[in-house]
């Protein structure tokens, strides 16, 4: 029987990133490799880690890969399948001790950019946007980022655009603006 | 009240309490009447030049793609298009020239398949305009707010960030607490269109799985437009009312059109056409190839059944609702 030694750095990012989440907490899991290393995680040393998804599902079995973070997969024996209100309230009373994203761009304040590079109005590359990210950025105790390519385009001094936010411009950066006292990013896994 | 900061983004869907209320009583109905109708009538009647639109579901999942396609073939124009969890609903909209502005949380991108050539072409060449920014939860508290006949909600999303600077929000210092909060404005899309599960012809109407940002938008939108997979008797609702996601109040036009969501999930039916998107996917990569598959799936095509043929009929979709109950494997693909 072979055994498999050879491993490629998107599965190193995902298996450091499923350690990085404690089993009996809850995970709010952006789109990409957050969602892989959720899945790892609930199926090796964490089996009562609580996925929350941002279109509604929270507490899922975690069976087959989703795609999308908004799909049937996500609600898989689920404790309950519903919506995005449900989900983002209970994120922002405090119910999400981590959130997972991925992230385009950072800055040294742990900012996270995925909406464009160049100026606003009239972008060089226009990004999807925030999507749920700044939402899992604000509201979750403590943020895990994966930064997939390290390179010098991926950490800048300043994002051209601040989509998420980490500490803002420093510290006690987030309290100044009005998010949750004692929030913020810890983790950042580059590969 | 001290206004801290006000976005630069521009505010559209907006109304006044009185006026949204005034709105509600002139225009909706109180009555159970019929109002089943085709997709080709309800899009003529409800979707204008022009409209503040948005789609319910997830942007590839429970999409009403039927009204979607309709709206491309009969060639609305100048529509504002809220990119709420915008996938391929927003990129072929964006791409077949009908929505030329757009409210972004998410659009443009399609998720792990990766980004949206098309409608990203649109926007980096000025064609398409994106107005504002915002994020999810901002588009669901927008709705909560229109739907709770409110000017706005207040919540700590968007705080320090760009996203906040370039949204209609406006940050204020919170009275009760003295922290920095932030008020959402109101929307009232002028056209909504979601898919459901079962509905019956009143518009009362069942969805399986998460609702997404559905209850609300549902609620706050002037015109509504329901899909859904089948109609059932008003009986099935009234047996069991605690099942009913949206009421018919909201309601203004009910298609019964099966498989409507193509190529998009349908959860607990069907899975995504991934063939199929990336057939949009690869072709979308040029101007004349997107083109090609708007000539070929929407313009030259007169209705929805007839698309679902194109697509691979009867054979594909029982393909699709065998690997939605995990009867069969999943299957890599290219999207290049």
């Amino acid at each position: 029987m072979a055994t498999k030694t050879r491993y490629n750095l998107r599965e190193l990012l995902a298996c450091n990133g499923s350690k990085m989440l404690e089993n009996k907490k809850s995970v709010f899991v952006g789109t990409g490799l957050p969602m892989i290393a959720s899945m790892l995680a609930q199926k090796t040393h964490a089996p009562d880690l609580f996925i929350i998804f941002e279109a509604g599902g929270l507490g899922p079995l975690m069976n087959e890969l989703p795609i999308s973070v908004g799909d049937s997969r996500t609600i898989y024996r689920a404790i309950s399948a519903s919506s995005m209100h449900d989900v983002m309230s209970l994120s922002q009373a405090g119910y999400a001790d981590y959130g997972f994203l991925v992230g385009a761009q950072m800055d040294m304040y742990g900012n996270l950019n995925t909406t464009v590079i160049g100026d606003h109005d009239r972008p060089k590359v226009r990004l999807p946007g925030s999507g749920g990210a700044n939402n899992v950025g604000s509201f979750s105790n403590k943020t895990i980022y994966i930064i997939a390519n390290q390179c010098k385009r991926s950490f800048v001094n300043k994002v051209d655009f601040l989509t998420t936010a980490g500490y803002l411009d420093g510290p006690g950066g987030r309290e100044r603006a009005g998010l949750a006292r004692g929030s913020g990013p810890t983790e950042l896994l580059p590969n | 009240m001290q206004i801290l900061q006000e976005g630069k983004g521009e505010l559209i869907g907006w109304h006044d309490p009185d006026e949204a209320r005034e709105w509600v009583l002139n225009n909706k109905s109180r009555e159970l009447k019929d109002k089943t109708m085709s997709v080709k009538e309800a899009v003529a009647k409800f979707v204008h030049d022009g409209d503040f639109i948005a789609s319910g579901g997830f942007g590839h999942i429970r999409v009403s793609m039927a009204v979607v396609y309709e709206i491309i073939r009969q060639r609305k124009r100048n529509l504002i298009m809220a990119g709420k969890t915008a996938v391929h609903d927003i990129d072929i909209l964006v791409a077949s020239g009908c929505v030329n502005r757009a409210e972004v949380a998410y659009s443009f991108g399609h998720e792990l398949r990766g980004l949206s050539p098309a409608s990203r072409r649109m926007v980096e060449s000025g064609r398409c305009k994106v107005i504002a920014e915002t994020s999810n939860a901002g588009y669901q508290l927008r709705w909560l707010a229109g739907m709770m006949g409110l000017p706005f909600i207040p919540s700590r999303n968007l705080l320090g960030t760009d996203t906040g600077k370039y949204s209609s929000c406006k940050v204020i210092q919170d009275p009760f607490s003295g922290k920095p909060i932030n008020l959402i404005p109101a929307a009232y899309p002028d056209a909504a269109f979601i898919h459901v599960h079962r509905c019956d012809i009143y518009g009362n109407a069942q969805i399986d799985g998460h609702l997404v940002e559905d209850f609300e938008l549902s609620r706050c939108a002037r015109r509504l437009i329901i899909t859904t997979e089948e109609i059932v008797d008003n009986e099935v609702i009234r047996r069991e009312p605690w099942k009913t996601s949206i009421p018919f109040l909201v309601v203004d036009a009910v298609v019964e059109i099966p498989y409507s969501a193509h190529p998009s999930e349908m959860p607990g039916l069907y899975w995504f056409d991934e063939e199929h998107i990336a057939e949009w996917l690869k072709l979308s990569r040029t101007e004349e190839g997107a083109d090609e598959y708007l000539q070929k799936y929407v313009y030259s095509i007169a209705n929805f059944e007839d698309y679902l043929e194109a697509c691979g009929g009867a054979k594909k979709l029982d393909y699709l609702k065998r690997r939605e109950s995990y009867e069969e494997p999943m299957k890599a693909i290219s999207y290049k």
